[in-house]
């Protein structure tokens, strides 16, 4: 294990994070377009325009490098258009086709370029961020590593353009052709978000690499889509969830890794950050309000139990009706096999009911006791097999469904209907209640009085 | 050529708009009257939403041209409002039923400047105006089809424009937004606004429209409801398209493929 010193440490940190806040800002922008796979894409596309500027000045100047990315840009936008148009072919495909045509011209001149401009080629797709604090410069007095002032000067220059931009930014993600029509011009708003995207993989090319860099455009803006719902919130989420994964990924790297894995050497932190990313999406995803699986599933299983203490209820009244009593399990076999209730289901089902005050009987004193609806389980039972034969009476009727097809339908509106709904079904059904005939459902049954 | 009038709030001059060099609006030749609710009406495919994004350049026209009060459209963007098909956005966006109504207010404040309290002033009075006011700050996802076309009227209205085009506004929505919109358009028609609304029942168009166009890749007739809306009309709108007019399109579309 090596020491944190903060010399070092704190500026890999700190690079890290500066990449990951210059990356969520064109990052939420791609993926609440559901546009992501364009971060992949032009992470992609700038490689040859980086080799060529490294060709070209032999140097690893940043500037250099902008422009060479800058003129991939141009040739990929012109060229996949030109190829779909001219090949007739999809156009998901003549992407896929040109950027993966570029990255490999792209690595094939770097490798020959590396010795020159001393790069190690294969940082090329995973980055050297730990080396970074290596290569400094000086400004204003004080040395600073030149990674942290190029991603420094481009997650400034991204937040500039988003806050000078916001409203054309937000405009033309929502809705293009409006944006069209209050003359903002889509097609250069969505240009600038593709420039902001390549401007900050040519940026953190040398720290995370050419591929890590999408992880950190889309992981943190997709996690932080299931928190947010306004585009304000995911980018700013999107940043602390960047600024996080910069954190615990160099602090897995540097102090975690080498205990775990023999040899004691430090992974590689652009990695972990990657990695860390992923776990945190994952994290993410699991509690997330409203969207998160957790609470999807407490929601389902809350409107099971509902729907399960409902169709209880509606059984034993109409066992009532026809003079018959249960017992608890009998009850419960009653839900499992005829409403196809889940069995854990139908025994919290039961229990609620007489915890609920809804039946008597059948409780601790002997499970085989038969239970018996209480007044207020007899009214809310009544509500709901009037629903019920409401409905199977509105569907032959309106519908002109078959009576013996209407149960399974009206098995599951009876749980969505309330008063309201049950007074129109009688008007707009045409049910005349007050008529002997009438007052009985498709199968001959009476419908139960609304009760007071 | 016929006489085009320049108080027209919508003057449409010999438009063909193609596909791949298919034609599917066949010179359309229209003046719409300011001032008033008009409808277009016409089966699928008869080219009506193309016709509205014809007029506002979002589709490329083959030939002809579009001035709005007399003046191209280009300059004349701030007086029209679009209400796109609800379809056409994706309603998950992490946004606000509120921003989205600001949205409307965008187009006059131009590049770099903010919107500020009158911008807010205006977006609250329009939800207000299509009864929505209390969904304001939910996201437009958690909204129903109807609430959802009211979000798209209300984000128009913001826009305070002269000429609106709405593209299927009745489409699917719940008896109170159709009420709602209805009193929208007559509100705005009192204030001599003036609406293009694509429409496909012919049933609610009398009572809705002064004014309708019968489309079908052409324009079979136009002018006030009562003298446009005949049994002879309809015919021809919904009855048969023209195949030797399809099959040419065809043979243009593969001649330019070949």
């Amino acid at each position: 294990m090596t020491s944190w010193t903060w010399a070092v440490d704190g500026w890999i940190v700190a690079i890290s994070a500066l990449c990951a806040v210059a990356c969520a800002v064109p990052g939420a922008f791609l993926v609440v377009r559901r546009n992501a796979m364009l971060a992949d894409a032009v992470s992609h596309a700038v490689l040859p325009g980086i080799a060529l500027g490294f060709l070209v000045s032999g140097t690893r100047d940043p500037l250099w490098m902008f422009l060479g990315a800058a003129l991939a840009g141009v040739v990929v936008a012109v060229g996949s258009g030109a190829l779909a148009r001219l090949g007739r072919i999809d156009p998901g495909a003549a992407m896929g086709i040109t950027f993966t045509t570029m990255f490999a011209i792209g690595l094939i001149v770097i490798v020959q370029v590396a010795d020159k401009v001393d790069l190690d080629p294969s940082c090329v797709l995973y980055g050297a961020v730990e080396l970074a604090p290596l290569d400094t410069v000086s400004l204003m007095g004080a040395s600073i590593p030149r990674a942290a002032v190029v991603l420094g000067s481009v997650c400034a220059a991204n937040i500039l353009v988003a806050i000078l931009l916001w409203k054309e930014i937000l405009v033309t993600a929502f809705d293009p052709a409006l944006a069209g029509t209050l003359g903002m011009r889509p097609k250069w708003i969505e240009g600038i978000v593709l420039g902001m995207a390549a401007a900050t993989c040519v940026a953190a090319f040398e720290s995370v690499g050419s591929i890590l860099v999408v992880a950190m455009m889309i992981i943190p803006a997709a996690s932080a889509r299931l928190f947010s719902d306004r585009l304000g919130g995911v980018v700013a989420c999107a940043m602390a969830t960047g600024i996080v994964a910069a954190f615990a990924g160099h602090w897995l790297a540097s102090s975690v890794a080498p205990m775990v894995v023999a040899g004691g050497r430090d992974a590689s932190t652009a990695g972990s950050v990657a990695a860390s990313l992923g776990a945190i999406f994952v994290a993410c995803l699991m509690v997330a309000p409203r969207r998160g699986i957790l609470r999807r599933g407490v929601d389902r299983a809350r409107l099971a139990l509902r729907i399960a203490r409902e169709d209880a209820l509606g059984l034993l009244w109409r066992l009532d009706e026809d003079g018959r009593r249960v017992g608890v399990r009998e009850l419960r076999d009653l839900l499992i096999g005829g409403a196809q209730t889940r069995p854990w289901i139908a025994r919290i089902a039961v229990r609620a009911l007489s915890h609920d005050g809804l039946v008597e009987g059948g409780s601790s004193a002997g499970r085989r006791d038969a239970i018996a609806l209480s007044d207020r389980g007899r009214r809310e039972g009544a509500a709901l097999v009037r629903s019920h034969r409401l409905w199977e009476l509105y569907l032959t009727r309106k519908l002109a469904l078959a009576p013996d097809h209407v149960h399974d339908t009206a098995m599951k509106l009876e749980h969505v209907t309330d008063a309201a709904m049950r007074e129109r079904l009688v008007r707009e059904g045409e049910i005349d209640l007050s008529r002997q005939r009438e007052a009985s459902d498709p199968h001959g049954r009476r419908i139960p009085d609304d009760a007071p | 050529m016929r006489e085009h009038s320049k108080s027209s709030p919508l003057g449409i001059h010999a438009l063909t708009v193609a596909y791949h060099r298919k034609p599917v609006l066949w010179d359309i030749d229209l003046d719409i009257p300011a001032g008033s609710i008009v409808g277009i009406i016409g089966p699928n495919g008869a080219g009506k939403s193309t016709l509205l994004k014809a007029c506002l350049g979002l589709v490329p026209a083959a030939s002809g041209r579009v001035t709005v009060f007399g003046k191209p459209y280009e300059t004349q963007r701030a007086l029209v409002g679009y209400v796109p098909q609800r379809e056409s956005v994706d309603w998950d966006f992490p946004v606000s039923v509120f921003d989205v109504v600001m949205m409307g207010t965008y187009g006059r404040l131009g590049w770099l400047r903010r919107a500020g309290s009158a911008e807010r002033e205006r977006a609250h009075a329009a939800l207000e105006s299509v009864g929505i006011s209390e969904y304001a700050h939910r996201q437009i996802g958690q909204l129903s089809g109807g609430q959802q076309q009211r979000v798209f009227l209300a984000r128009a209205l913001a826009q305070e424009a002269r000429l609106y085009l709405m593209d299927e506004p009745f489409a699917s929505v719940d008896a109170a937004t159709e009420q709602a919109i209805v009193g929208v358009l007559r509100k705005m028609r009192g204030e001599g606004r003036t609406a293009l609304v694509v429409h496909h029942d012919l049933e609610s168009a009398s009572a809705y429209f002064d004014w309708v166009v019968l489309l079908n890749t052409r324009v079979i007739a136009a002018g006030p409801t009562h003298e446009v809306m005949t049994h002879a009309h309809l015919r021809e709108t919904y009855g048969g398209r023209l195949t030797l007019l399809d099959e040419a399109g065809e043979r243009l579309q593969g001649a330019q493929r070949g």
